[in-house]
């Protein structure tokens, strides 16, 4: 074989790659918009503090000289009551919002799937019990138990994020003991208690790789639904506080001004908008995927 | 299984959660900032008077008393006095959940009925422009900040083109007219049976734009969740020998495929009614309309912790009756599930 | 062939013995030159295909062989993105490119299907009795009608009316084929595409039903078109029997072929046991 042929034969492999990459694209949109627009939501929070034109402004600066100016210029997306630079509060703002909001789930997963993986791998009154309590708190609407939390605990990014994951992690919980215990009455598993191999083991082992699947497919969805709640709680004023830019504070900072300066609100929302849609399109996308028996709440 | 049976078999289960609300709205008064004995006697209180009111509250008891005082009273309808109203919780909370049940209802009549239309469409014509386009829309609606959308057609609709109004329930005109024919509390249903027509036709225009955010999120969850049970259903062998038989692709649609492919709907609407309901907390204020939200806002905003556990009781109490109508209502549509 | 409005009711009130106006040499159903092609891909590639009234025809392949699309396409259910060539008549009716109307009478009315799920073919939100008369509503049964052809069908295919309150799932596979064989004698369908309808049925069951097409080929005068993988089956009902492979016909003949397969594909079925996937046919 020739060098000639060697170098056609390799252009046929990345024609052919491109080609079946293309269609991969086209038959699964939705997975390839949300991963482009989540990489980028990731980037900005990482890189927020070098891209955004005034930094400080995510911060304590205040520049009277130019409250309220209109989109345009020196200020691509216009400034806010104090004069700051609503781009750069919201390119910071992604770590407000979208960051805490993994964090939220990182959270909500590590409370929920223990709980939920012992309850339903060791069954029996313990189950029971567990269940009980998990269905005490799913009583409640997500949104308003975290709601009655945050209040209880004080106006703060913090308490919110813990209020949310208070109400949240009942989910993961349920998700998993169902998982779980599904998994618990199969053959392998049996002829794994058999063979004398510690609990622990036989869950995180065997349990937890089958059971991953919908989890994960709920968790991106679910992301979408708090940085949601996370906003509606800052917007209500029991959530992040001035100066932090999290994104349903400076909604609610702009609500005043609406009908005069609507770019106040309008663009913080629209942000809030697109990292719910990128995490709602991923969670469908891995569905398919990950979760054909459709496991998962939504 | 029989209703009786499902009841039956449900009602202890409920009742231990029902306990389980009660205990963790005593455990969220408890948590809130503030002496409640203070906050209620008032920044001027004497000493004595302060010592009064604590006992009167039962706060000087010990807790396991106090949880089981609290959780007595919830049962007996004593759920305490709010403290920036000075009126009975229960009455208070009852009358506004009223209040926002209307809006609550009238979303979930918007969310049913817009998202089995876009999950239809999506699911007839698959892959294709409608499909896109219903696709397009259901993503948008579910990822939406309710109270941004609020905003935007606050502004553009009833401000900038004036077709509604701005907020409120009602005119300020009607308002001896619903103090007197109030039976339901739902001002549109009482104003039908006195039939008042103006007041119908206010409280209509008034409910439309909060209806309609409320439903945003419904519609689109309701319509993703469709779709995809139609496109299952559609690819059933029944559905194949429908076809065989020659029924048209709108009969198959929408008299062989919607009913069967209500399961999933019906399931998710429980959810869906606990999402409205929270929904409506965070566009009360926005609307000025008088729910249970505001009446939460302004007891976070006052300390008020019994109203806030009263809410919060009330709020779960709905959220089970839901569930628990949606769960009977499930065998009715689908009698593979008897 | 005159075929324009189909407003022919003279077959339909035909009884057994009397010969039908049309030409009596033409078939039922002659499919002639059929190509079909979708994504860029000839998956149908028929020369020529025929069933006579009151004739029990078989097509026999094995999954993936286009037994499935050909009858798609004689129902006129081809996907939207399939390209046709060629002809389908049935009854000098032309189907490919039929307008709707023209298929509102045959599609359902004169060719009926059996399917091999019996239970999942039928509607799971209604009893059977309403599903029989909804359809026959469909093609336009006066009401006064309905009850009489019920009756009649239920006799002939031998089915205790009283099943007919059941919803699908309370019927057996046996029980449910049957309420499907019922509607198709109910509408007086003169052919039958009968897809795998015995496949999914325990093996005295089968053999009832087998049984029952043939009875009804003799008393109602119906054509049936079995569609199967189990050439022993069809074998012993079919007078004609077509082989399909990779959308072509590549045998055909009478029972006898049993004895004396010509081409390897039918030497691969003969030999094949129905349940075992059947031995590598490119080997040969």
């Amino acid at each position: 074989m020739t060098a000639a042929d060697r170098a056609s034969d390799e252009g046929q492999g990345w024609a052919v790659w491109l080609r079946s990459a293309g269609r991969y694209i086209r038959e699964h949109p939705g997975l390839i918009v949300s991963l482009v627009i989540i990489g980028s939501l990731l980037a900005t929070a990482l890189l927020a503090p070098w891209i955004a034109p005034f930094p400080n402004d995510a911060g304590t600066a205040t520049n009277l000289l130019a409250t309220l100016q209109p989109p345009g210029g020196e200020h691509p997306l216009g400034t806010d009551l104090v004069g700051r630079d609503v781009l750069s509060r919201v390119l910071f703002g992604t770590w407000s919002s979208v960051g805490t909001s993994l964090l939220v789930i990182a959270a909500s997963l590590a409370i929920g799937v223990p709980i939920g993986l012992f309850s339903g791998a060791v069954g029996g009154w313990v189950d029971e019990i567990l269940m009980r309590v998990v269905d005490i708190f799913l009583a409640f609407p997500s949104l308003l138990l975290a709601l009655a939390i945050g209040a209880a605990l004080g106006p703060s990014l913090e308490h919110a994020a813990i209020a949310i994951v208070v109400a949240w992690w009942p989910w993961y919980a349920r998700l998993m003991r169902g998982e779980a215990a599904a998994i618990r009455g199969r053959a392998f598993i049996e002829s794994g208690r058999l063979l004398g191999l510690g609990q622990v083991r036989l869950a995180t082992r065997h349990i937890l790789p089958n059971a991953a699947g919908p989890v994960v497919v709920q968790a991106s969805l679910d992301l979408g639904g708090v940085i949601l709640t996370l906003a509606g709680l800052s917007f209500l004023g029991l959530g992040a506080r001035d100066p932090v830019p999290e994104w349903g504070l400076m909604v609610e900072q702009g609500r005043s001004l609406f009908q005069t300066h609507p770019w106040v609100a309008i663009v913080p929302g629209a942000a809030i908008m697109l990292a719910a849609l990128a995490f709602t399109l991923l969670g469908e996308g891995l569905r398919e995927r990950l979760d054909p028996k459709g496991a998962t709440r939504r | 299984m029989t209703m009786r049976r499902l009841l039956l078999r449900r009602l202890p289960q409920t009742l231990l959660v029902a306990i389980g609300v009660g205990l963790v709205a005593f455990g969220i008064t408890r948590l809130l900032p503030g002496d409640a004995a203070s906050t209620w006697a008032g920044p001027r209180a004497s000493r004595e008077e302060l010592a009064l009111v604590r006992e009167q509250l039962g706060l000087d008891l010990p807790l396991p008393e106090q949880v089981v005082r609290y959780l007595a009273g919830l049962v007996q309808g004593d759920w305490g006095v709010s403290i920036h109203t000075r009126q009975p919780v229960l009455d208070d909370v009852l009358g506004r959940l009223v209040a926002s049940m209307e809006l609550v209802i009238v979303a979930m009549l918007i969310a049913v009925v817009g998202g089995l239309l876009l999950g239809m469409a999506g699911a007839r014509w698959k892959g294709r422009w409608p499909d896109w386009l219903a696709s397009a829309i259901t993503a948008i609606l579910v990822s939406a900040p309710i109270f941004w959308l609020g905003l935007l057609l606050q502004l553009t609709v009833a401000t900038e083109l004036d077709l509604l109004p701005v907020a409120g329930r009602y005119d300020r005109e009607f308002r001896d007219a619903v103090g007197e024919g109030s039976t339901t509390g739902l001002i549109m249903v009482d104003a039908l049976l006195s039939l008042n027509g103006p007041l119908l036709i206010s409280s209509i225009s008034h409910v439309i734009l909060p209806a309609l955010v409320v439903a945003a999120y419904p519609t689109g969850l309701i319509g993703r969740l469709a779709r995809a049970s139609l496109i299952e259903t559609l690819g059933e062998e029944h559905i194949r020998m429908a076809r065989a038989i020659g029924y048209a692709e709108r009969t198959i649609l929408l008299r062989f495929a919607l009913r069967p492919s209500l399961g999933p709907v019906l399931a998710a609407l429980a959810l869906v009614f606990g999402y409205a309901l929270g929904n409506t907390f965070l566009v009360e204020n926005l609307f000025d309309w008088p729910g249970l939200g505001s009446y939460v806002a302004d007891s976070i905003s006052t300390l008020d912790a019994p109203s806030i556990a009263g809410a919060t009781v009330v709020v779960a109490l709905a959220y089970l009756a839901a569930n628990l109508v949606v769960d009977l209502l499930r065998p009715m549509v689908d009698p593979r599930l008897r | 062939m005159n075929d324009v409005t189909m407003n022919d009711t003279t077959m339909n009130d035909t009884t057994i013995n009397a010969t039908p106006t049309k030409d009596p040499v033409a078939p039922l159903l002659a499919v002639r030159e059929l190509t079909v092609e979708i994504g860029g891909v000839t998956l149908l590639d028929i020369d020529e295909l025929e069933t006579d009234r009151a004739e029990i025809v078989g097509l026999v392949g094995e999954s993936g062989a286009g037994k499935s699309l050909l009858q798609a396409a004689i129902l006129g259910l081809l996907p939207v993105s399939a390209r046709v060539t060629g002809s389908i008549r049935f009854d000098g009716i032309e189907i490919v490119g039929a307008s709707r109307r023209t298929m509102h009478e045959v599609r359902g009315g004169r060719i009926a299907v059996v399917l091999q799920a019996a239970r999942a073919a039928l509607t799971p939100t209604l009893r059977s009795d309403e599903w029989i008369d909804r359809a026959l509503s469909l093609h336009d049964v006066p009401k006064a009608e309905r009850a009489v052809r019920l009756a009649h069908a239920l006799d002939a295919v031998r089915l205790d009316p009283r099943l007919l309150h059941r919803y699908p799932h309370q019927l057996s596979g046996g029980e449910a084929q049957r309420v499907s064989i019922a509607l198709a004698v109910a509408l007086r369908a003169e052919l039958v595409l009968a897809d795998e309808a015995t496949s999914a049925l325990d093996v005295t069951v089968q053999a009832e039903v087998a049984e029952l097409f043939r009875e009804l080929r003799a008393s109602e005068g119906t054509a049936f078109l079995l569609v199967s993988h189990d050439l022993a089956l069809v074998a012993g009902l079919a007078h004609r029997i077509n082989i399909i492979e990779r959308g072509r016909i590549v045998e055909h003949g009478g029972p006898e072929i049993l004895e004396h397969p010509a081409d390897p594909v039918t030497q691969a079925l003969v030999a094949a046991k129905p349940a075992l996937p059947r031995a590598d046919a490119t080997a040969a």
